[in-house]
């Protein structure tokens, strides 16, 4: 059992669409990146894990045309893909091969492209059981909608509530190079923003990004050789809910998010999430979900997340930031999006923010969401091994 | 795929995925096939560090993890390196007989993929024990080319 | 020659081609680099008289090849479960994948309250879903537990779950595979896995692909068509006596050699069937197992490889991937001498000569002699090293599921547990795996009593 730190990230600049790459240039680009980033070869590299949702890209188990560019050639490759958690499993799979003692440096590279099909929602359709749910039409923003109703049904939360999450986000986003969507929103944007699928406005919904993200996990016995300020990996956990919105306890998935981050929070030894965690880059894909988030990881009391939005406590400069770098509201490349929370999150400990650098970082909390807000995951970073 | 199923037992319910893609084939492929389309061209790229010339034209070289650089252009005529002949009728695959080879074109490291015709199929068998490997074969371009793998319409043996 | 005269000698299975060329400043001619890799005896690492051009080695040498240094813990098989292979199962998948997980549970008098965690290895467009894991891990008693899914075949995902246990995240973990082939056209599906720019459009799929690998290999080293129609008599007729087979019906060499052509050279007896199945396995961290099992097997060597996507890159003659499993998986488990220290292997037969290739790149012959090792009958049932006496997967073919099965195989073998088709006095099981096209992928486990 060895201790493991993010050494190194790499990031392509997410884009609506990469006319200029093909998938396997795409992740060529992440993985050099965050090679180049640390000084080490490819050589280095003992084992890859892959992380790509299918179908996007248009290609079944796109990992296997793509994994030779990333960096896969003659190495242990294992593909990962769990739906939108995919990224972080991912992550976390390269973690265990190195905490497991059989593989000193591993790599874990994700890669999307969510502008190949023409319309994104065709496939995410695809997801639902084709017995019971599929012909109803549901897609990815279902997932945002159902809750949202329900959460202001229940605790009388506000679109404008909501808004400000988007608000936030934009904010955030305008620090990062970077991220996809780079301008700033007021609520009056958001409010005004044409119907997606009530109550959710175009706004409160992600956008489709292209992209890839490496990052690179080390053992304890040279992480500290290639990089002066590892981000350690103190805390893993993911946990599955069931597939169908009708099972869960109040139509939410917090229950078992609640459940994922206190099990998170006693592996770190975490008391009081707000005190005890300096930043957190989390996936919220839809305003709504932020809300539901913030609570079920305790950073408010149940049913009131709006109300913690409306105190600046988890903006740029408050107690908590989450998603300094502009979040999923601002990028969304599905698959890689979740590695994209443990790169930003590790950036965060590594003091590599610049201009989205919350200062004296020493906990992150990075997490993934998978299926119909189904599979969570949960990685916790620190400045210093547990 | 399935048996046959008593009609009153089961329930089965169809699907079938209809979903459109577009994909942009980037810097390299592109000129890639714009060769094939305007040039009837076949164009490799060389690592700069193993120096193979590889074709299909890729911008990275795997096995140096680095970028290509050189285009270099190499015959549509080669050696017949391996092939198979498909015979039984697919799910959304053409229709048998039909042959599927890999030829190492002159000038390339690597082998290019395509169909093989101009061979007589009506005994399947003889044919494949007939179609030595190494046999020399050639490109048969289409006449009104736009810009895909399949301007190219088979490779045929040179006589 | 013997085996070992092979794994040193053999300048394919030494050494790894880096693929970098040095120009020999004294006669001008190039020469290609290559590197140590899986060999023991340092004092062999040269390259024809001259000494070893090292690469950048800081985490090669230590990573892949200092497993046994590495961490003293072992990790057990506690519990087994198939379910038999079928062509349709007529049910829906993610309740197949139930029944499944109850098999390996009561193999392992476990309640799904014990498991840690649950590590599936399934596909989706296979099944005709996006995240189709997401039915079969909650069925499968993965619920609010802890769940990773590896988009690959069911060993990939035993590898992760080994690596899990050895990270010291769990005691107990469900590795899950639930195979199907039956809902939708697989072949088509091949097809959509290649590059839409380059291959897709071509009448490609993987079974053409076999097709021209196995011509090319049997060209090559003038393999017969009888030499090929062996194994797959071999095989079939091992089924026979293996009741979670699919195909159970045993063949002759004529009726192999007069079956139609799928893929010019492959008839359709010598390549593997679809099928719906599928298995599971549950391990445990060795303090906990040496509690709770009576009968332990453990995981002494793993490895996987990935080699090139692409076909018409590499030498379709070899199992690239195959040949670096097994070298880790030997280095791991102190394998010198496969053919003397194995007892029994289980391997991923997609076709016949599949299975030959296999027994080069697994170190059983040199290149070109499998064709001999069949005829001597090395591999039968009553031979030195029977392979698939299970009936492989040209008897059984449940996607997804196949390469964990001849785990699975593997386990009873050495439990004594494989009824009708025990292999006596099994002590040191293999169990090998191919996927994607040319076996682009590949994993390798040694399991002992």
């Amino acid at each position: 059992m060895k201790r493991v730190a993010v050494v190194s990230v790499g990031q392509t600049k997410f884009v609506s669409r990469r006319r200029d790459v093909i998938h396997p240039e795409l992740a060529f680009e992440a993985s050099s990146a965050a090679l180049n980033d640390a000084h080490l070869s490819i050589d280095d590299i003992g084992a890859l894990t892959m992380g790509v949702m299918d179908p996007f890209d248009g290609v079944d188990c796109c990992d296997r045309w793509i994994c030779g560019a990333a960096g896969g050639y003659n190495k242990p490759v294992i593909r990962i893909n769990t739906a939108g958690a995919t990224g972080m499993s991912a992550a976390i799979a390269a973690y265990e091969h190195v905490a497991s003692g059989m593989f000193q440096i591993v790599m874990a590279v994700s890669e999307q492209r969510v502008s190949e099909p023409v319309d994104a929602q065709t496939l995410l359709n695809t997801c639902t059981c084709p017995y019971h749910e599929r012909a109803m039409g549901g897609s990815a923003i279902t997932l945002g909608a159902i809750p949202a109703t329900r959460h202001m049904y229940r605790y009388g939360s506000t679109h404008k509530q909501r808004a400000l999450s988007a608000v936030k986000a934009h904010k955030h986003a305008m620090n990062n190079p970077y991220a996809h969507l780079r301008f700033e929103v007021s609520v009056e944007d958001v409010l005004n923003s044409p119907i997606v699928e009530w109550p959710l406005r175009l706004l409160d919904c992600c956008p489709r990004s292209d992209g890839a993200v490496a990052v690179v996990f080390a053992s304890e016995d040279v992480a500290r050789a290639i990089t002066d300020r590892p981000a350690w990996v103190n805390g893993v956990v993911s946990i599955a809910d069931g597939p169908f919105f009708g099972d869960r306890p109040d139509v939410s998935y917090r229950a078992s998010l609640a459940i994922a981050a206190r099990r998170l929070y006693r592996q770190c030894g975490i008391k009081d999430p707000l005190k005890d965690i300096d930043v957190a880059e989390l996936y919220i894909p839809f305003t709504s979900l932020e809300l539901i988030q913030t609570e079920a990881y305790g950073f408010c009391e149940e049913g009131k997340g709006g109300e913690l939005l409306e105190e600046g406590v988890t903006w740029m400069g408050g107690e908590l930031p989450i998603n300094p770098s502009g979040g999923v509201l601002c990028t969304n490349c599905i698959g890689a999006t979740a590695e994209l929370r443990v790169a930003e999150a590790a950036i965060q400990v590594m003091g590599k923010g610049e201009l989205r650098q919350v200062p004296n970082v020493e906990t992150a909390l990075a997490s993934g969401l998978g299926g119909m807000l189904q599979f969570h995951t949960l990685m916790m970073l620190g400045s210093e091994p547990r | 795929m399935a048996e046959k199923d008593r009609k009153d037992e089961y329930i089965i319910v169809e699907q079938v995925w209809n979903v459109p893609f577009r994909h942009y084939a980037g810097e390299v492929t592109s000129r890639y096939l714009k060769e094939f389309r305007d040039n009837k061209r076949i164009m490799g790229r060389r690592c700069p560090k193993c120096k193979r010339v590889l074709v299909p034209a890729r911008k990275n070289c795997e096995r140096c993890f680095t970028e290509t650089g050189e285009w270099v252009e190499v015959k549509d005529e080669g050696k017949l390196v391996t092939f198979s002949i498909n015979c039984i009728k697919y799910v959304g695959m053409p229709d048998p007989p039909y042959i599927m080879g890999l030829i190492h074109l002159d000038g390339a490291d690597t082998d290019i993929l395509h169909y093989i015709k101009g061979v007589d199929l009506s005994d399947v068998d003889k044919a494949g024990r007939e179609l030595k490997i190494g046999t020399r074969m050639k490109a048969v371009w289409k006449k009104e080319r736009v810009g895909n793998v399949t301007d190219i319409d088979y490779f045929t043996p040179v006589a | 020659m013997t085996s070992r005269d092979y794994v040193f000698n053999d300048e394919h299975n030494t050494f790894r081609d880096t693929g970098r060329q040095i120009v020999d400043k004294d006669t001008r001619s190039k020469i290609d680099v290559r590197e140590s890799y899986g060999c023991h005896d340092n004092a062999r690492s040269t390259m024809w008289g001259r000494p070893m051009i090292l690469m950048n080695r800081k985490a090669q040498s230590q990573g892949l090849n200092d497993h046994k240094g590495a961490n003293q813990m072992r990790v057990a098989v506690i519990g087994v479960g198939q379910i038999p292979s079928e062509q349709c199962k007529r049910d829906v998948f993610s309740d197949q994948s139930a029944l499944i997980s109850k098999a390996a549970l009561a193999d392992a008098a476990l309640d799904i309250g014990q498991i840690g965690n649950v590590v599936a290895g399934e596909y989706d467009l296979v099944t005709g879903r996006t995240a189709e894991h997401m039915y079969t891990i909650p069925a499968s008693g993965g619920y609010l537990k802890d769940e990773i899914r590896i988009n690959d075949d069911g060993l990939f995902a035993l590898a992760q779950a080994y690596m899990g246990i050895m990270a010291g995240q769990f005691e107990t973990t469900l590795v899950l595979s639930t195979g199907i082939s039956s809902e939708g056209p697989q072949e088509l599906i091949t097809n959509m896995r290649l590059s839409p720019f380059y291959h897709r459009h071509l009448g490609l799929h993987e079974k053409l692909a076999n097709g021209m690998q196995a011509l090319q290999y049997r060209a090559r080293y003038g393999i017969t068509e009888q030499q090929s129609a062996k194994v797959a008599v071999k095989n079939r007729k091992s089924a026979l006596r293996n009741q979670y087979a699919h195909l159970r019906k045993d063949v002759t060499e004529e009726e192999v050699l007069e079956s139609e052509f799928d893929c010019w050279p492959l008839r359709i007896l010598e390549r593997a069937p679809w099928s719906d199945g599928g298995c599971a396995v549950v391990l445990a961290s060795e303090p906990l197992a040496r509690r709770i099992c009576l009968n332990p097997v453990w995981i002494d060597g793993l490895g996987w490889s990935n080699e090139t996507y692409y076909l018409e890159d590499k030498d379709l003659t070899q199992l690239t991937a195959t040949k670096h499993a097994a070298q880790q998986a030997y280095a791991m488990a102190g394998i010198r001498d496969p053919v003397r220290e194995i007892d029994v292997a289980e391997i991923y037969d997609i076709t016949t000569y599949h299975e030959l290739m296999a027994y080069e790149a697994l170190g059983f012959c040199t290149s070109g002699a499998a064709g001999r090792l069949i005829e001597e009958g090395v591999t039968d049932m009553n031979g030195d090293l029977p392979v698939n006496p299970s009936g492989g997967v040209l008897s059984s073919n449940p996607l997804s599921a196949s390469g964990l099965a001849r785990f699975v195989e593997c386990v009873l073998q050495l439990r004594g547990q494989a009824n009708e088709h025990q292999i006596k006095n099994a002590r040191t099981g293999l169990a090998h795996c191919i996927t994607g096209y040319g076996a682009q992928r590949s994993c390798v486990a040694i399991v002992r009593r």
